[in-house]
């Protein structure tokens, strides 16, 4: 049954005093400070569905990649070098980190080379312009979901979309979806879009579990990957 | 992109404000807002704030926000070259460090090796912009240089058996308006500054931070103990300035100093 024009009003009013009441407006919104890893533990990144929509020059770059992983060569993984893995790749290390809401910041503290990702919600961003590996985001509230547009990325070869060596251009726009599951997990809905290695966008799904009871250690990524050699 | 140190290259750099004031630590006037800037600047703003800039939350015990703190240099205040205030022990490791220096020895200095610089040490960072990060349990201290991240939790207790880290272990409560931040558990290669002023295991920093001018201004007292190290306490005051303007810029070590990643040697003989 359609609701009378009176009853819309009165729909319509609470929901503005709803917005216009900041304590409680924010309090519905999910709060995700704590700590957290990807589940699994090195998220794989790759479509929902079917391969990844390459056009011909994304697919030869990754192509490459991938005949140089087949045969035990992953030099190009820059990761292995202390290069920040950038954006979304970051949060799908097997490493915990830590995200702390503020009503006009979202921050990412990550435990992997002390990386930090500042996401504003006041709809500017104190970044420099010059691109950056993990990326200039903004990000804003549509009910309780927190939707963050990243762009200004550096590029491959410096940076990779996941463990499987997926290449980006300076076009990469990461949206993400983020949203509660339940308090101690996040599922981050992610497109990605690259019209310069892309016929189309892209999606995928990383999903963060909380950790309780787990501090953020100090990584030395430098001895790190010297013990590994 | 902006230019630091690297592997091998000048030790003491360029400068940008020298701003901290040495004990004794009281109402030393604060530097005009903004730090000097000479070419190109890497910073996004100067001078006054904009009009229409976010103000500082008037809760004392609210400190989120982006911040200049005007730095202290390549040396702490109150360290002097020449005569140093430091322990026979200290001044040994002080003047090899110095010396390394002169004979152009590439320095076991952590930081150049892209490794996280001693707390203390952010003080003499060559970079201002420090943005602090609260929740209910944890105060964050995220420098811009290094994207060096002190984690601080609130209220709780340093733990028993301490593995010696860079940045050591960071403990703070309120006292009133003031946030006082206990950190220990440092390693005993510690550069707290980049000419080489030693630290060791038993180096204990306190911080105190306060708003003052309605929060327009941070005032941190500083004080770093290590009776190996330091004949007396090191005692100074730091000014933060709010300036929610600021640019931010990712600083990534390992970019410029990929050799320091692939174990290339680095300056044998050079220790400590």
């Amino acid at each position: 049954m359609m609701p009378s024009v009176f009853e819309s009003r009165i729909g319509i009013r609470c929901l503005t005093l709803l917005f216009l009441m900041p304590g409680p407006a924010f309090a519905r919104h999910p709060d995700f400070t704590g700590v957290w890893q990807a589940t699994p533990k090195s998220a794989p990144l790759l479509p929902t569905s079917g391969p990844i929509p390459f056009d011909d020059r994304g697919a030869a770059l990754y192509n490459a990649i991938q005949a140089r992983t087949k045969v035990g060569d992953r030099s190009w993984d820059t990761l292995n070098q202390c290069i920040p893995p950038g954006t979304p790749r970051a949060m799908a290390q097997p490493y915990p980190f830590e995200i702390i809401q503020e009503p006009t910041r979202v921050s990412l503290l990550f435990q992997l080379q002390r990386l930090d990702r500042s996401i504003s919600l006041t709809g500017h961003s104190n970044m420099s312009s010059d691109p950056t590996f993990m990326g200039d985001s903004l990000g804003h509230w549509e009910g309780n979901t927190l939707v963050i547009e990243s762009a200004n990325f550096k590029t491959t070869p410096d940076t990779f979309l996941n463990d499987s060596g997926a290449p980006h251009s300076d076009q990469l726009k990461v949206t993400e979806r983020w949203s509660s599951v339940n308090p101690d997990t996040l599922k981050d809905e992610i497109k990605i879009e690259d019209p310069k290695f892309l016929t189309r966008p892209w999606h995928t799904v990383l999903v963060l579990r909380r950790l309780k009871h787990v501090a953020i250690a100090e990584d030395v990524c430098v001895d790190r990957v010297r013990a590994k050699h | 992109m902006i230019s630091k140190p690297s592997v091998g290259g000048t030790l003491l750099g360029l400068w940008l404000a020298v701003g901290a004031v040495a004990a004794p630590a009281t109402d030393a006037p604060a530097p005009a807002a903004g730090p000097p800037t000479g070419g190109r600047s890497p910073f996004g703003a100067s001078g006054a704030l904009p009009p229409d800039a976010p103000k500082p939350s008037a809760d004392p015990h609210d400190l989120r926000g982006l911040y200049y703190m005007h730095m202290a240099g390549p040396l702490l205040p109150g360290i002097d070259k020449k005569n140093p205030p430091l322990t026979p022990a200290g001044l040994a490791v002080f003047r090899q460090r110095l010396a390394n220096h002169d004979a152009g020895l590439v320095p076991d200095d952590p930081q150049v090796q892209c490794r996280p610089m001693n707390a203390a040490r952010m003080y003499g960072t060559g970079f201002p912009q420090v943005q602090i990060i609260q929740s209910a349990n944890e105060i964050v201290i995220l420098l811009m240089e290094d994207h060096i991240t002190r984690r601080i939790a609130l209220n709780g207790q340093h733990p028993a058996h301490l593995a010696p880290t860079y940045l050591g272990d960071s403990i703070g409560h309120w006292e009133g308006d003031t946030l006082v931040v206990d950190t220990i558990g440092f390693r005993d290669d510690s550069w707290l500054d980049e000419t080489g002023t030693p630290g060791d295991h038993n180096e204990h920093l306190i911080e105190r931070f306060r708003k003052v001018d309605g929060g327009s201004k941070l005032e941190d007292q500083v004080t770093i103990e290590d009776p190996g190290v330091f004949s007396q306490p090191l005692s100074f005051t730091v000014p933060f300035t709010w300036r929610p303007d600021a640019t931010w810029d990712e600083i990534i070590c390992e970019e410029g100093n990929r050799d320091a990643v692939d174990g290339s040697p680095s300056g044998a003989g050079a220790k400590p």
